[in-house]
């Protein structure tokens, strides 16, 4: 699936554009990174309300090319900056984490 | 590959920095030629590594090299150090406080991730500080077939 797909009037995109005509896989939902880290795929876009530099940093390790931070938290410039450097794409949404799952269920994502 | 090495400081409670480390090993073994399943063995068990220093210790540095056919991480950390190794090895057993957990940390899932992830670990640790040696072995099976 297009990672440009996923822009709706929900979801904000913080990074430039250009990362999205990158494909992901699935999704994977999850705030203790320790689990996000065994138990993400490769490709996937995860879904969090962990929004801090870590965040990208797990992404990075485990190649994932999209993340959403949810229930609409603070999201710095660092991260912002980090995730264009590293090429993730990042969406922010006032959604929580089971709507965003449902939402792209019902868009057909999943 | 024998003259890789590198040394990294790792600053407690710095989120921040917080897995630059293990950025940084990522992308020496990716111009290695190793490929994503190795790489995310050897980062994730860094990673997990470097936050412990973060989040538990009062700091401490990483090393990185690879010595024939072994790619060496070690830790090592100036205290309070691990009372329990074996508690702490325990599945979803920490200590970590509430800023720790607000960032997204203290699964209690780091040291069962680390010995997953490696093919040897070793902790040494009293008050004085902690150690962590880990070896991932390098093989065939660390590169794609071509
Ligand atoms: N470098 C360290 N120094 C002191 N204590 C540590 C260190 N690493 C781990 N620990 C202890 O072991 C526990 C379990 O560690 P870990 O499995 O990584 O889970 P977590 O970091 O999520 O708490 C920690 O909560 C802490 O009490
Ligand atoms: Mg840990």
């Amino acid at each position: 699936m297009n990672i440009n797909a996923i822009l709706s009037e929900d979801y904000q995109l913080l990074t430039n554009t250009m990362m999205l005509n990158r494909e992901f896989h699935q999704v994977y939902a999850g705030d203790l990174l320790s689990i996000v880290m065994k138990s993400a795929s490769k490709g996937c876009t995860l879904i969090t309300v962990i929004s801090n530099l870590n965040t990208i940093a797990v992404a990075v390790l485990l190649e994932i090319p999209a993340i959403i931070i949810t229930e609409n938290q603070t999201i710095t410039q660092a991260m912002i900056d980090k995730a264009n450097e590293e090429s993730v794409a990042l969406f922010k949404t006032s959604l929580k984490t089971h709507e965003v799952i449902i939402d792209f269920k019902n868009r057909g994502l999943l | 590959m024998n003259n890789v090495a590198k040394h990294y400081e790792i600053i407690p409670f710095d989120f921040d920095h917080a897995g630059m480390m293990s950025s940084d090993i990522k992308r020496s073994l990716k111009q290695l030629g190793f490929n994503f399943d190795f790489i995310k063995r050897v980062s994730v068990a860094c990673y997990e590594a470097e936050i412990n220093i973060v989040i538990h210790s009062v700091g401490g540095y990483g090393d990185f090299r690879i010595v024939d056919n072994v790619v060496y991480l070690q830790f090592i950390d100036y205290g309070p150090g691990i009372n329990d190794i074996e508690l702490a090895m325990t599945p979803g057993y920490t200590t970590a406080n509430e800023e720790s957990r607000l960032n997204g940390f203290g699964a209690g899932m780091g040291l069962v991730n680390i010995k997953n992830s490696s093919d040897e670990m070793v902790i040494i640790s009293d008050p004085n500080g902690t150690i962590l040696k880990l070896k991932f072995f390098i093989t065939e099976d660390s590169f794609d077939e071509h």
